[in-house]
């Protein structure tokens, strides 16, 4: 399949439409030379191929710079449907659904809170309890169906916010449309007692210092100054947005006989947005959505009143906070015309002019605050990168740690970890991602994204 | 029976095989539970339990495949309980499986599965019963 790949200037490939018998459209991949030496041997050109596959896609089937293999759509995968004649895919959402990170800042300086960082993050871990079925609290039906419906907005009802939280949140918090009616039982069952969970995996909480400022102006909208702290989190829906996915994959599976789509791979099964199981799907994942950002509303209270604790009167300001995988109807120019898309971000992060865009690196690098441009909204559906992306798998991550002591290496880099497992640690060490900043220079050399901040890690807590 | 875990960039993945199909789910069960737990079936910890029989049925055999790895990772989310299957009978036509095992509680502070995927995935009945399933970590 490379060589279908042409490169049409530093920062991007052409997949062209023979890569891939049934391609309606070509793909086009964000990458410099780095991240194109890192696409060999990976099975995401034809991952990009099949998407490009699915009936009304507008543009490209696209791939930001932190590119890796998914199921059916690839991780860093953007792909707009028509949504009159295109489609709507939970594989092109992906299990977690509105996955995404949120920032805090605070007027805390990292030289101030190195000295109290292990306990911290000692108090963090008691706080934010980490794992399945480990929520303090079972929700009762009734304010289950209020988070699906209305989001962080519902916990902030609650006395678990401020109304300054929802506008620093995409959509406030709040994807209107949402159906919980559409969420099954057992998605509820298994997000019961989720909410405020951080989970396991990727996730994170990550406490880190604002190390240099790219455009002072913006930085100092967003609350961010050189040598302060800042609050990081990333997590998602938890179980109940798993369980979405996989009900309507089940759905779409047989829709799609139907409405006579096939398609390369199962994982991309679909159906037209106009649909019934479209329109049931496109509420589920809204109302799948909500509970991700209640989930990040409620660690964030968890977090401002441990931070409170040891800083008092610190109150924790957000930043942003902004989903990476989700499926949303936008109105898009694109070659001079208006349209109606449904837009599917796959581990890709909506970027439109001015808005910051939120890029988590690993646990041991930098990450960044950047904002979208109107390249990105001319290029990209306004689109950018979500992190770093993986370049090993877990497995492989596991064995090149053995031996390695990585809680003692990230200390000697003045970073303090704690996960709930080690192996967690092997498989997100460092070396299993690519360099973040790499990643972050494409996007902006491409003109999607501008540098706004880069943030080091100080205290990091994985699930 | 045997299985073994397979490399993705992202995630994991469970090649079993056996000589019957009730081997291979069998055996994707037990890499799946230690994919879950960090335990094998055969451990102290997994030895005592209550007996229980779980039944399903999908409209495939791939269907079959992630819905059986998905009803394990649902009871562990959400009853903090393990099914141990010993006994399973599998069919292709109409799809289902039925399995006699053992629930034991445990506690689990988190599962890094989310789901058992279709990428990718292979199940075939012959010349000998195997399957390849992928999950998203």
């Amino acid at each position: 399949m490379n060589k279908f790949l042409k490169r049409l200037d530093p920062w991007r490939l052409m997949l062209e439409p023979g890569a891939f018998p049934g391609m309606r459209a070509p793909g086009m991949i964000y990458a410099d030379e780095y991240i194109e030496s890192l696409l060999e041997g990976e099975d995401v050109l034809s991952q990009v191929a099949g998407v490009a596959c699915l009936p009304g896609i507008v543009g490209y089937s696209m791939a930001m710079p932190d590119i890796h293999q998914g199921y059916g759509f690839p991780i860093g995968g953007v792909a707009a449907f028509d949504v009159d004649e295109g489609v709507i895919s939970p594989g092109g959402v992906g299990y977690d659904i509105s996955c995404g990170v949120r920032l805090l800042a605070t007027n805390i300086a990292a030289r101030d809170f190195r000295p109290r960082a292990d306990k911290a993050l000692a108090a963090l871990f008691a706080a934010i309890p980490c794992g399945v079925g480990a929520g303090k609290d079972a929700r009762s039906d009734r304010d289950l169906e209020a988070v699906l419906k209305d989001g962080a907005a519902a916990l902030v009802r609650a006395g678990m916010g401020t109304e300054g939280d929802l506008d620093k949140t995409e959509e406030g918090g709040r994807l209107a449309g949402a159906l919980p009616d559409a969420v099954s039982g057992r998605a509820k069952e298994r997000g019961r007692n989720q909410l405020g969970t951080l989970g396991s995996g990727n996730h994170f909480i990550e406490i880190q210092e604002v190390d240099e400022l790219f455009l002072e102006d913006q930085a100092a909208a967003m609350g961010l100054k050189k040598g302060s702290i800042a609050i990081m989190l990333h997590s998602g829906s938890r179980g109940l947005g798993h369980q979405v996915c996989d009900d309507y994959i089940k759905v779409m599976g047989k829709a799609m006989d139907k409405y006579k789509i096939t398609v390369p791979d199962r994982q991309l099964c679909c159906a037209p947005v106009s649909s019934p199981e479209g329109r049931e799907y496109l509420g589920a994942m809204k109302a799948a959505a909500n509970f991700a950002y209640a989930n990040r509303q409620a660690m964030t209270h968890a977090a401002r009143s441990v931070f409170s604790r040891f800083f008092p009167g610190e109150k924790a300001t957000m930043v942003y906070d902004v989903s990476h995988n989700l499926a949303s109807i936008e109105t898009h120019v694109w070659e001079g015309k208006k349209r109606k898309v449904c837009v599917h971000r796959k581990g890709a992060t909506r970027a439109f002019n001015g808005v910051p865009v939120l890029i988590p690196g690993s646990m041991g690098t930098s990450s960044y605050v950047l904002v979208g441009t109107e390249g990105a909204e001319r290029e990209t559906f306004a689109s950018s990168c979500h992190g770093a992306g993986r370049v090993l798998g877990r497995n492989e991550a596991i064995r090149r740690s053995k031996g390695r002591n990585l809680v003692r290496e990230l200390s000697e880099m003045s970073i303090k970890v704690m996960a709930k497992k080690t192996s967690t640690l092997a498989e997100e060490a460092p070396h299993a991602y690519k360099d973040v900043s790499a990643v972050v220079e494409v996007v902006q050399g491409a003109g999607l994204c501008r540098k706004v901040a880069r943030l080091l890690p100080v205290a990091v807590m994985k699930g | 029976m045997a299985w073994r875990l397979v490399d993705h960039t992202a995630d994991a993945g469970i090649e079993a095989e056996g000589e019957t199909l009730d081997e291979v789910f069998l055996a994707a069960a037990e890499a799946f539970l230690y994919l879950c737990t960090g335990l094998l079936m055969d451990e102290r910890e997994l030895r005592e339990g209550g007996k229980e029989t779980l039944a399903l049925s999908a409209e495939d055999g791939e269907e079959l495949a992630v819905s059986w790895l998905n009803e394990l990772l649902f009871k562990m989310e959400t009853k903090s309980e393990v099914f141990i299957p010993e006994t399973l009978n599998v069919s292709l036509s109409p799809p289902s499986v039925t399995a006699a095992g053992r629930t034991i509680p445990l506690a689990m502070d988190a599962i890094p599965v989310k789901s058992a995927t279709y990428g990718r995935m292979v199940l075939r009945t012959s010349p000998r019963p195997f399957l390849r399933i992928f999950l998203d970590m």
